[in-house]
């Protein structure tokens, strides 16, 4: 058997590979490595996407508008007379109004002269007295001059035979009160202004709680006593009218608004756009001069509970062990007790004023922050990035502001933007109940208060200023999910 | 035997969160300014002192405390009010806690049924204008605070029918009152949006959640028809934990309904606490405080061992 051994192939000139076919590669530089896109790291993604999500940006948008509102807007409002703050200017003559742009006021003197109840000689011939039975109201009854919010005087043909006159006023609108309705029931005349008890007397000046965003229905009736038994007989018929107010504004006020106006003028008075309270002070800039209140707290009450617990779940997470499980047990007792009655319980303690309230809103709002805090850090005490550091041999402050201090950031950013509206919610609810800063002061909780009193008359007053609460409520709430959305990824997509 | 120790462990916890918020409310009383016997009227110094010794409130503050939480612990008895002369607190709390609790009941339940059915819908309907539509309620009912919801009721419903709208007002709601079924709709309501608000969004996130789960998958790829995988598979699970937060919320709804018994004048607790308060009626605010925090306390230790039994990994180890 032969072995037919293949001698080794040659190669062929064609097939042989030449040197020039290995070329070196040309050097890489240094280019590869570098990247060709910004480089993102964990803060601007956060902000990115911020910024990305819509009702983010419009709730920030929204929240920063009514904080400059708040910081500059005082700058904008008008002098008051005496110099003090316009929010708390009180006017009489402009109470409960409905929202306006500003109306066309008369000026009066100072003090106005209420026109004096004119006496003449009882008319005699024009009105019978007795008709069939009856008493007849006077034949005529109108307004003497203008009608203002200093008084309203009224003139009438008096009667002969009677023994005076009474005087009725109500308001209209009111419960379908119309001048067609009180003319002929008596029960609808409303409150007794005035009686009349010389029979020639032909006028008569209603000056007591008139409210210019009124209109009013006055009704005449005459009557009789009889001398004998003291027994007072009505009208059955009345007579009445309807007016409106024409508004008024003392000179004083009227220069604070216009150097140049004198009496007799005619000027426009200020734009009230959440129209005024009870006392007559515009509700809009109380509002405006009530975001400083509401914002500070919203903004210093998280803040202060975060330090608070802060330190104390730092200390409770790395002291670790029993010192660890008192400083819990503390945290859970404060947890499970009603926070709302010791709320309200504090803030009596402590009485009215910032300064309680922001010790009364901090004394239950740190343990949240120190669970979590605590969690956090316990987790990230053994964390390998912190271990690995520590082996490395890393100063602990280092450790600290490099590695654990942004990791709790986006935490930290998160709960304390979520505090914002709750706090905002209680002081409203605080000054609900009468418990928030003194008198004169303006927060949006006391304007609510204020407005509450009488909201079923003047919903307007209440329901302006709550819309703008809510508003911002809304906004805080929509903001800091969209900050937990944004700094925890985890959390992205989901509700 | 660990089932014990943890129940004993959390009813120790109870008793010391008890005291802790019965010496909190005893100093913080003392400390408001005013007394229980401050009236209008001057009261002459022989009655003042006949009265304070009949009170124990001429005794120095430390013996004073030991002599209520005596009374408060061992007897469970309150005293009587300072105020309304002879009227026993442990009274006022009987007869106005059903009050306050059947609201609060009533909105639970409200809340509830109704969160259920929208977060079904809204996952179901994810993305689409219903879910989007209810997200946006929940976003409010969730950040605006009650009394907003009260007030808008109160006019709407109420005030504006009857005085605008001229609806007579034997057979319409009434603005306040308290004593007929009418009364419970806008009070329960208003309460309920909140309810309503965090049902809907943890229904929907957990609804979400379980339809990645494996177990969906495996019904769906074995052809289970969609009625049964939604019914079956995915609501009865995600359902499961938002009966563990029904009992948080009732108990905080049972406690956090004081501003709306005020505006809808319902004789509950919550408005004789605002007037306790105002009146510094020692004994009242000392009884609603503890019978609140009490019964939350309570609560929170049923909801726990409830967690305990049914869950083994939550028990304290």
């Amino acid at each position: 058997m032969t072995t037919k051994t293949q001698s080794p192939h040659e190669l062929t000139a064609d097939e042989a590979l030449s040197a020039d076919l290995f070329k070196p590669q040309p050097a890489r530089g240094d280019d590869s490595e570098i990247l060709s896109r910004p480089v993102v790291g964990y803060w601007k993604d956060a902000l990115l996407r911020l910024m990305k999500n819509r009702v983010a940006t419009m709730s920030l948008t929204l929240i920063v508008g009514v904080a400059a509102a708040g910081i500059f807007g005082p700058l904008f409002f008008p002098a008051t007379d005496d110099g003090s703050a316009y929010e708390n200017a009180q006017n009489l003559n402009f109470i409960n109004q409905a929202p306006t742009l500003g109306k066309s006021l008369l000026v009066t003197e100072d003090s106005p002269q209420i026109p004096e109840d004119l006496v003449m000689e009882p008319f005699d011939a024009a009105a019978p007295l007795l008709k069939g039975n009856s008493l007849v109201a006077p034949a005529t009854f109108e307004i003497s001059g203008m009608a203002t919010v200093n008084g309203v005087t009224l003139k009438w043909q008096p009667l002969t035979g009677v023994s005076g006159y009474q005087i009725y006023r109500t308001v209209t609108g009111k419960d379908g009160i119309d001048l067609k309705a009180v003319e002929t029931e008596a029960n609808l005349r409303g409150i007794q202004v005035g009686t009349v008890t010389n029979p020639a007397q032909y006028s008569f000046t209603d000056g007591s709680g008139l409210n210019p965003a009124e209109r009013y229905i006055y009704s005449i009736v005459s009557f009789t006593v009889d001398p004998q038994t003291q027994e007072e007989t009505l009208s059955t018929a009345a007579k009445v009218l309807e007016t409106g107010l024409t508004q008024t504004i003392s000179l004083t006020d009227a220069q604070t608004i216009s150097k140049s106006a004198q009496a007799g003028d005619t000027i426009r008075g200020h734009a009230h756009i959440f129209g005024t309270d009870a006392l007559g002070r515009d509700i809009f800039s109380r509002m405006v001069s009530g975001t400083r209140i509401d914002f500070f707290l919203a903004l210093l009450v998280p803040t202060i509970s975060l330090l608070i617990g802060l330190c104390y779940g730092a200390i409770s997470g790395l002291m670790g062990g029993k010192v660890d499980m008192y400083l819990m047990r503390v945290v859970e007792i404060l947890d499970t007790l009603p926070e709302l009655l010791l709320l309200i319980l504090i803030q009596v303690a402590l009485g009215k004023g910032v300064t309680s309230l922001v010790i009364a809103l901090c004394a239950f709002s740190w343990t949240g922050y120190a669970r979590v805090l605590r969690g956090e850090v316990l987790r990230l005490r053994e964390i390998e990035f912190v271990h690995a550091s520590r082996l490395l041999g890393a100063p602990l402050m280092s450790i600290v502001f490099r590695h654990v201090a942004p990791n709790l950031l986006g935490v930290i950013i998160v709960m304390w933007s979520g505090q914002i509206p709750r706090i905002i919610t209680s002081e409203a609810f605080l000054s609900l109940f009468g418990l928030g800063v003194e008198a004169p002061m303006a927060t949006w909780g006391t304007v609510l208060q204020d407005a509450a009193l009488h909201f079923q008359q003047y919903p307007a007053q209440f329901f302006l200023p709550s819309a703008v609460l809510a508003a911002t409520l809304l906004a805080f709430y929509m903001l800091g999910d969209a900050l937990r959305d944004a700094f925890d990824p985890k959390l992205r997509g989901r509700d | 035997m660990r089932l014990l120790r943890f129940i004993f462990q959390r009813l120790l916890l109870a008793v010391v969160t008890l005291l802790a918020l019965f010496t909190l409310t005893f100093f913080l009383m003392r400390a408001v300014p005013g007394d229980p016997l401050m009236r209008t009227k001057e009261i002459p110094e022989e009655t003042r002192k006949n009265l304070e010794a009949r009170y124990g409130l001429d005794k120095p503050l430390h013996i004073q405390y030991v002599i209520q939480l005596k009374q408060v612990f061992l007897h469970g008895d309150f005293g009587t009010s300072f105020r309304t002369v002879g009227r026993e607190v442990n009274d006022i709390i009987r007869e106005q806690f059903p009050v306050s609790a059947s609201i609060g009941i009533i909105s639970v339940l409200i809340g509830v049924s109704i969160g259920i059915v929208l977060g079904i819908i809204a996952a179901l309907n994810r993305n689409g204008i219903i879910d989007r539509t209810a997200m946006f309620l929940c976003v409010a009912g969730i950040s605006l605070p009650s009394f907003l919801f009260a007030y808008l009721f109160q006019y709407g419903f109420a005030v504006y029918p009857l005085t605008v709208l001229k609806i007579s007002p034997e057979s319409w709601l009434r603005p306040a009152g308290w004593g007929e079924t009418r009364d419970f709709v806008m009070p329960a309501i208003s309460m309920a949006l909140g309810i309503v608000a965090s049902i809907t969004r943890m229904l929907k996130s957990q609804m979400i959640e379980v339809g990645f789960s494996e177990y969906v998958k495996t019904a769906k790829a074995k052809g289970v028809s969609l009625t049964r995988l939604i019914v079956m598979h995915q609501i009865r699970n995600a359902i499961l934990p938002i009966i563990s937060i029904i009992f948080p919320i009732l108990v905080f709804t049972m406690s956090g309904s004081l501003i709306i018994e005020n505006i809808f004048g319902i004789p509950g607790l919550g408005r004789s606490y605002m007037t306790s308060i105002q009146n510094s009626d020692y004994n009242v605010i000392m009884g609603l405080t503890v019978f609140f925090g009490g019964f939350l306390i309570v609560m929170n230790l049923v909801t726990d061992i409830l967690y305990g039994i049914i869950d083994p990994r939550i028990r304290v180890g």
